[in-house]
């Protein structure tokens, strides 16, 4: 008998997840309601909800979920505030033992939901922010009170000691205020999060893109900050081969409030339906022919990008890629829009990929 | 904090853990480390919900493994006494 004890990075678990196949990261859409009509939203919000999985079909899942190796849930929607079922879910999942997070809009967290969020010690709170100011993030959202109820639960939150961070996408109908909401978010004691770039909806419409940001935007109010570079910087060290590997579809996966298993969230290629199969069936034992062959991409498969002399500027985003085209191996103007402009900060300002402070996250 | 046989191991709430491969894999809340048991290793920690003492731990590893008493008593305090450093494991009396 010998006791093996090994310990090592928590970063690692990426790796070693990405190796076997284990989705270590999973987001949960819980609905596709929602009491926002965002712009801009990717969600094709189905206007039939019988098919939303019941409490009883979400904890099911969520058993398989521990089964599988899952370590961070995130729950997301949709508005999850919406379902009234919404912290039975939470509490089973806590007892089961997850790492949980919480994506809203924050419109629904009134003062006396505070203290049962405090008892589920989420280890992320993420609530969408749009504008630093109630025109601009109410006409994103087409709800007006929008950005005073979202500024309240944020306020709230902070109080009873959960950490929040706001998540903005930048588009040229927020750009202008950039600057104000990374204040806004330092008076609320917030993290704040600047994403810039529009993704298309599910069913593949490009429409969103028209608010995604021109050069002259990003030249107006935009800093090499807000374009991950250290996330490139750490990608440097890596094999080129490696370049654009992602997780999707190994380490990461997304279930629909439908229980439809995607690769990602973004990635909207249903590999699995969970009333038809088991979650292991579908990522283990028998996944489909599109899942196989995600997995399977290498460099070489990306007739485009691992040619292209752009490449160590771009954050690749397969599920984008496949949203826009069709097909994951390809490339998008959109896209590559963002590496042109990495290289012209880098060309024009002399900014290394070594110079930023920017961050990826799990989710 | 001493480890002795009478004590009840308990493991710590702010991690997450799986069973991967007969492997228990433990994930720390910060997500800066990740610790890895061997089926020997994963046994006592799924034993460890502080209702059970040192000492039945020992009496039930050694059912289930090959290994003599006095063996199996040392590494098992020696084991908790690592894990408990990491604060992953918490020891009550």
């Amino acid at each position: 008998m010998t006791i093996e004890y090994r310990t090592g990075l928590g970063k690692e678990v990426a790796d070693i997840y990405m190796r076997k196949n284990i989705p270590y990261a999973v987001q949960f859409e819980l609905t596709s309601r929602c009491n926002l009509k965002c712009r801009h939203c990717y969600m094709d919000i189905e206007k039939d909800y019988s098919s939303e999985l019941s409490t009883e079909e979400v904890k099911g899942i969520i058993d398989q979920l521990v089964d599988i190796g899952t370590f961070y849930l995130g729950f997301t929607g949709g508005e999850i505030f919406t379902r009234k079922d919404l912290f039975e879910i939470a509490e089973y999942a806590k007892k089961k033992g997850f790492f949980i997070t919480f994506m809203t809009n924050g419109t629904l967290i009134g003062p006396e939901l505070m203290e049962k969020i405090e008892k589920l010690r989420p280890i992320k709170f993420e609530i969408s922010l749009y504008g630093a100011t109630p025109k601009t993030h109410d006409y994103i959202t087409k709800v007006e009170g929008s950005f005073e109820s979202t500024i309240a639960a944020i306020k709230g939150l902070v109080q009873h000691g959960i950490t929040v961070t706001t998540k903005t996408s930048l588009m040229n109908l927020n750009v202008h205020e950039s600057g104000d909401i990374k204040a806004l978010c330092e008076r609320l004691g917030v993290i704040c999060k600047l994403t810039p770039g529009m993704t298309p909806l599910r069913d593949g419409s490009l429409d969103p893109l028209k608010y995604d940001l021109s050069f002259e935007d990003m030249d107006s109010y935009l800093s090499a900050d807000n374009f991950s570079l250290t996330y490139l910087a750490e990608r440097v060290e890596k094999d080129p081969k490696d370049r654009f590997k992602c997780k999707a579809g190994k380490a990461i996966c997304a279930i629909s409030s439908s229980g439809i298993v995607f690769p990602c969230v973004t990635m909207a290629m249903p590999v699995g339906d969970l009333r038809k199969k088991s979650l292991k069936e579908i990522w283990h034992t028998d996944p489909d022919d599109e899942l196989k062959r995600l997995r399977d991409i290498t460099i070489d498969d990306l007739p485009m990008c691992s040619r292209c002399d752009l490449a160590e500027l771009c954050i690749r985003c397969p599920g984008v890629i496949y949203l826009e085209t069709g097909d994951f191996t390809g490339a998008t103007q959109n896209t590559c829009k963002y590496a042109q402009w990495r290289r012209h900060l880098k060309d024009t300002e002399g900014v290394t990929v070594m110079q930023s402070t920017g961050s990826e996250s799990t989710f | 904090m001493m480890v002795s046989l009478e004590s009840y191991p308990v493991r710590s709430d702010e991690l997450v853990w799986r069973v991967i491969e007969d492997e228990i894999v433990i994930l720390t809340s910060d997500g800066r480390e990740i610790h890895t048991l061997n089926k020997v290793g994963g046994a006592i920690w799924e034993l460890a919900d502080g209702t059970i003492s040192f000492n039945d731990i020992v009496t039930r590893i050694c059912d289930r493994f090959d290994v003599s008493l006095e063996t199996a008593r040392e590494d098992v305090i020696e084991f908790a006494k690592e894990l408990s450093e990491k604060n992953i494991l918490q020891i009550k009396d």
